[in-house]
């Protein structure tokens, strides 16, 4: 026995519970033949789930999720993601580029996909806590206490500006489709309306999306591997608005725009 | 479905009976395994190098040179290969890359993300990497034939990455091109694209960094297919040193134009 027979029964072959292409006998996909289940069958957003989890969700599921991925990115080039995306059309790089780069830098601890991870997270912890019998305004003292006193709970206090219009968006959509509100995102009303009385603060997109996606049985994980090119239309738009105008002319800056506050000149 | 829906003969599926590798070939690396771990290494060779001899004799630059060219370069070359990644090193803050970069820190984008985004950017045509490979292919070809032959189509901006830069011939390449003759001029695209330089700067058209890394890069020996990544490898330092410095600032520390500056133009949807 040696220490690396782990990796030996991966060595020389490929071994996946997703699925894959057999030349002559059809594409198959977590248990379904691709061509004869699912193309025609289900929506785009099915099969991106589906990739995602291994599970094929229902089409409304689907529709919820389509529904958030347009919330979620919007074609706004002051949106760090979109912004690299417009700086690469500027600078004539391919749009596959731009569309991969901008998506990449929304792998961010400050918007993108990881607060989403985060969310999940934090409305999990919440709801257990609760279930445990602690007060919903007890769980949010010792929240705000984590956040030296201040009420920026994961889910909640936007960036930049205070309230979000995708949220009411997203509330016709989740009864347009017959969800119901879930156990989670009742919750997260109950936290809303203590930071909305104390604090002046309401629930982000972050937090109803992470409340839902709870109480539809999603783990953290999975959303973010169903959510990883959630920001992509915003960047593809901001990419295509800049590739069609001047080069160089997103955001121009002279050098009296850089203020340089280092060592003064010094020789070597 | 039925059989009469189908009208494509391309319904039937077969392999076409490629034959792919079963193992990769590389002149690059030889790896050697010790008896209790065939996926470890104890001896790792580069182009016939041992790594560890060039740990320990040879400088950062001089094995970038000899992995992508497969020797190890002369004093002269050597010497002009730093120079040339010194030149290229720092495109600068205002550099649409370098903003990327800085985007990315001050977003909070995960600090392993922002190099890939910037070079991703760098990659554009817009004073980075992406024309260089075609310049490679015309300054080798060109460098053949009297430089006067080509001062209509530089002019003209006929000639891939030579051109102007935000209205005017660009003033910084100019420099680093005069700073870089000492070392390159023996070459023959450096030294023609000197030539070329002095037939058309006063007209206000002239090299650009991407021009003067083609010639070099030329002169050197590369390949046209290797001289964008080069570039971008190059250029990394100094892009990745402004989205670092930007990583631990507050969002606020970058630009967020106020709506009062933006303006949305009015669209056939509306």
């Amino acid at each position: 026995m040696n220490n690396y027979q782990p990796w030996e029964k991966y060595h020389g072959r490929i071994v996946s519970s997703r699925g894959g292409w057999k030349i002559g006998s059809g594409v198959q996909n977590c248990g379904y033949d691709m061509m004869n289940d699912l193309v025609g069958k289900t929506s785009y957003m099915q099969v991106v789930v589906l990739n995602a989890t291994g599970r094929l969700p229902s089409k409304a599921i689907a529709d919820w999720i389509e529904a958030i991925h347009i919330c979620l990115s919007w074609p706004d080039p002051r949106i760090w993601c979109n912004r690299i995306g417009a700086l690469a059309g500027s600078s004539r790089t391919s749009g596959v580029a731009a569309n991969c780069l901008g998506v990449l830098a929304a792998e961010s601890s400050s918007y993108g996909i990881k607060p989403l991870i985060s969310g999940v997270e934090f409305i999990e912890h919440a709801y257990a806590q609760i279930n445990k019998g602690i007060t919903v305004e007890n769980f949010i003292t010792e929240e705000i206490k984590k956040h030296g006193g201040k009420p920026y709970l994961m889910g909640y206090a936007r960036p930049i500006a205070k309230g979000d219009e995708r949220i009411s968006a997203m509330e016709v959509v989740t009864e347009k489709l017959g969800f119901p509100i879930g156990e989670h995102l009742s919750l997260a009303y109950k936290i809303e309306a203590i930071l909305n009385t104390e604090f002046d603060e309401s629930m982000n997109i972050n937090g109803y999306v992470s409340a839902f996606l709870a109480d539809q049985g999603f783990s953290a994980v999975e959303v973010y591997r169903m959510f990883s090119a959630v920001v992509l239309s915003g960047v593809t738009a901001c990419y295509a608005d800049t590739a069609d105008r001047l080069e160089g002319s997103f955001a121009p800056l002279k050098t009296t725009d850089v203020v340089y506050k280092g060592t003064p000149l010094r020789s070597i | 479905m039925t059989s009469s829906t189908i009208n494509s003969a391309s319904s039937s599926v077969k392999s076409r009976g490629d034959v792919f590798a079963n193992k990769i070939e590389t002149k690059i690396t030889d790896e050697q395994s010790p008896d209790h771990n065939p996926y470890h290494v104890n001896k790792q060779l580069i182009h016939g190098y041992d790594h560890l001899d060039l740990l320990e004799n040879c400088n950062f630059a001089d094995v970038i040179y000899l992995l992508l060219r497969g020797n190890l370069p002369s004093e002269k070359d050597s010497l002009l290969f730093n120079k040339l990644a010194l030149a290229l090193i720092n495109p600068g803050p205002r550099h649409p890359a370098a903003q990327a970069s800085i985007t990315a820190g001050v977003g909070k984008s995960d600090t392993v993300n922002i190099l890939p985004i910037a070079l991703g950017v760098y990659g554009g045509t817009f004073d980075g990497a992406g024309n260089i490979e075609l310049t490679m292919r015309f300054l080798r070809k060109a460098a053949k034939k009297l430089v006067v032959e080509f001062e209509e189509d530089a002019l003209n901006k006929k000639i891939p990455s030579i051109t102007q830069h935000y209205g005017d011939a660009d003033t910084y390449a100019n420099i680093l091109l005069e700073k870089l003759k000492p070392y390159a001029i023996e070459g023959n695209v450096f030294s023609w694209l000197c030539q070329l330089q002095t037939l058309i700067y006063s007209k206000n058209i002239g090299v650009t960094k991407t021009s003067i890394a083609a010639a070099v890069f030329a002169d050197l020996g590369f390949q046209p297919r290797q001289g964008g990544a080069l570039m971008q490898l190059l250029a990394a330092p100094g892009l990745l040193a402004h989205g670092l410095e930007f990583s631990n600032k507050p969002v606020t520390a970058m630009l967020f134009e106020p709506d009062e500056t933006y303006h949305i133009e009015t669209t056939n949807n509306e």
